[in-house]
């Protein structure tokens, strides 16, 4: 074998490992968790009519990743879904002041 | 050195293939396209642009972007969140609330730049 | 804490305050104000008819389709359910004012003793039940139709929703008037974003309205619907578009949102049921 071919097979190896290591970097139950953050700020964004209809679909996805045992995806959308909460959240917070700028003058 | 790239590229190949597979669809369309589609920047409905069918008169048309925007930073800073300059804008705060990410808003600028 | 750093920011908050806590008569003195300024040519009325009153295109497409109004069908539907008696003999007539001919104008109104706002659905549906019949969906459907009979026996007359002087009423009133300026959604708009700041304008090819209006023709008949919808239902399209999530209809806020709209429009005339794209 060559030394460019080991290197080469050497890589390969890496990738495998690598993505095989990723793939598995996340648990069942840190995706459960996920989604169940997810879904605890969704419903707290519709407490203050500050729901967004993109968290929604994205939790959908992530309960369907999980159940295909896509743990990294899952994991990745649940993240999304409750990122978008935190920022609906965050205007629901910002426009308890920001709000009055909008009446006509 | 460069025997040792090898391996690095595969890993990093690796990595990009396990974590941005979501990106995959925006990295296929251009700047332009990004700007038009009405489910991405759909400036279209309040900004005329060259090229562009109907649009909407609510914000100013969008040319000699060169010219009025000489710094690229604060052109982004204006589609990234246009609340900070005016805060009952309008104009959708395209990176703070991730409607687009920061690949494709780098591509609209590149496409503004054209303007 | 930023946003109040802002210069800008702090003299429009000083600009302001007069008017977040100005009494709703005063409100309503100042929103069509703006519109009749900025519209100078258009009479007050006129802004009954929506967008039509803006767009002159077309408005002439719209009085071409309203020799033969899409929803006279339902309209004439309406007025049969209105009059069909219940199992137990009682008409929809009997839990109305005037047998609820000529009062579309005064919804919604407020119950001082629940302390909510009524919206002229919810008085249907109360109806409904008060006579042990099922409540019907808010959205479409025969609710819809029995709305828009009775907004047409209301043609003409000027809205007329009061305000009573109680801590409650008053609330109620604000809460929707906060919720219609405030931003929401992932798109991050108010509702006086399109129809206040940008009324008038384009977004792509279709003009926004007047906010100013709104309320005096629902029922409407969509074509996009094919059938008639309430303005809870408008509502959700509303929100639907700025990728907010739509509310319940008949939920505290829609009433409430309802209620300021309706407010801001005292003095127009009722022409519902109407047709729009
Ligand atoms: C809902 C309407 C709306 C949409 C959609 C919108 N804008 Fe704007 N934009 C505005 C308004 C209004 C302004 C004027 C400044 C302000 O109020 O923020 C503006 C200002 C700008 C400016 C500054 C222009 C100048 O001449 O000063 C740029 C650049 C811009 N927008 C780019 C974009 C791009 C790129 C997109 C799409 C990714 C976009 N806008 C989408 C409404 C919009
Ligand atoms: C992005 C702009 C936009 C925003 C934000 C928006 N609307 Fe609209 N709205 C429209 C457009 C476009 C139409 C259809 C044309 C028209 O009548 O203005 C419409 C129509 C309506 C109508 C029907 C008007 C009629 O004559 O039948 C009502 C009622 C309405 N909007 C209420 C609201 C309320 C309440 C909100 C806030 C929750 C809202 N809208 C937010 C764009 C907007």
């Amino acid at each position: 074998m060559k030394k460019s071919q080991l290197i080469r097979t050497l890589g390969l190896v890496v990738f495998i490992i690598s993505s095989s290591v990723l793939a598995h970097g996340i648990t069942q139950s840190q995706v459960e968790q996920a989604i169940a953050t997810a879904e605890k700020l969704l419903i707290q964004s519709a407490q203050v009519d500050h729901q967004w209809s993109t968290a929604e679909p994205l939790i959908k996805q992530a309960k369907k990743a999980l159940q295909l045992k896509q743990y990294e995806n899952a994991y990745s959308f649940a993240q999304k879904a409750s990122q978008q909460s935190t920022l609906a959240l965050k205007q629901a917070d910002t426009e308890q002041a920001n709000w009055a700028l909008n009446l006509p003058k | 050195m460069k025997k040792n790239t090898t391996p690095v590229a595969f890993i990093l190949l690796a990595l990009t293939a396990t974590l941005l597979p979501g990106l995959l669809s925006a990295t296929e369309m251009t700047g332009k396209e990004i700007a038009f589609d009405r489910s991405k920047g759909n400036c279209l409905a309040c900004h005329a642009i060259e090229d562009g069918d109907m649009p909407g008169n609510i914000g100013p048309p969008l040319i000699v972007m060169k010219a009025r925007f000489p710094d690229r930073a604060a052109l982004k800073a204006q589609i990234w969140d246009a609340t900070v300059k005016n805060p009952i804008s309008i104009m959708p705060p395209f990176g703070k609330h991730e409607i687009l990410n920061d690949t494709e808003i780098e591509k609209i600028l590149d496409y503004l730049y054209t303007l | 804490m930023k946003i109040f750093l802002n210069p800008f920011v702090f003299i429009a908050l000083i600009a302001v305050t007069v008017n977040v806590m100005a009494t709703p008569e005063e409100d309503k003195k100042t929103f069509q104000q703006f519109y009749s300024e900025r519209f100078s040519n258009i009479d007050l009325d006129e802004f009954s008819n929506g967008v039509y009153a803006l767009d002159k295109d077309a408005r002439s497409q719209w009085e071409a389709m309203s020799d033969f109004p899409p929803y006279e069908d339902a309209l004439e539907e309406g007025e049969e359910l209105f009059n069909t008696p219940f199992e137990n003999g009682n008409h929809y007539a009997s839990c109305f004012q005037n047998d609820g001919q000529n009062i579309r104008q005064n919804y919604p109104l407020f119950d001082t003793q629940r302390n909510t706002v009524v919206t002229l659905e919810l008085a249907i549906n109360e109806c409904r039940i008060h006579n042990n019949e099922q409540p019907l969906p808010y959205k479409k459907g025969d609710i819809a139709k029995i709305s828009a009979y009775m907004a047409s026996t209301s043609e003409g007359s000027a809205t007329n929703v009061s305000i009573p002087d109680t801590k409650e009423a008053l609330s109620a009133y604000q809460a929707g008037k906060q919720f219609f300026y405030t931003k929401h959604g992932q798109l991050n708009f108010s509702c006086a974003n399109c129809h206040v700041q940008y009324a008038g304008r384009k977004a792509r090819s279709e003009t926004l309205s007047t906010a100013l209006g709104q309320t005096t023709h629902f029922p409407v008949y969509r074509l996009k619907w094919e059938a008639l919808g309430t303005l809870h239902r408008r509502f959700d399209s509303c929100l639907i578009n700025i990728r907010a999530t739509p509310l319940e209809a008949q939920s505290e806020t829609y009433k409430n949102l309802e209620y300021f709209l309706s407010y801001m429009s005292n003095g127009l005339p009722i022409n519902g049921p109407a047709s729009r794209k």
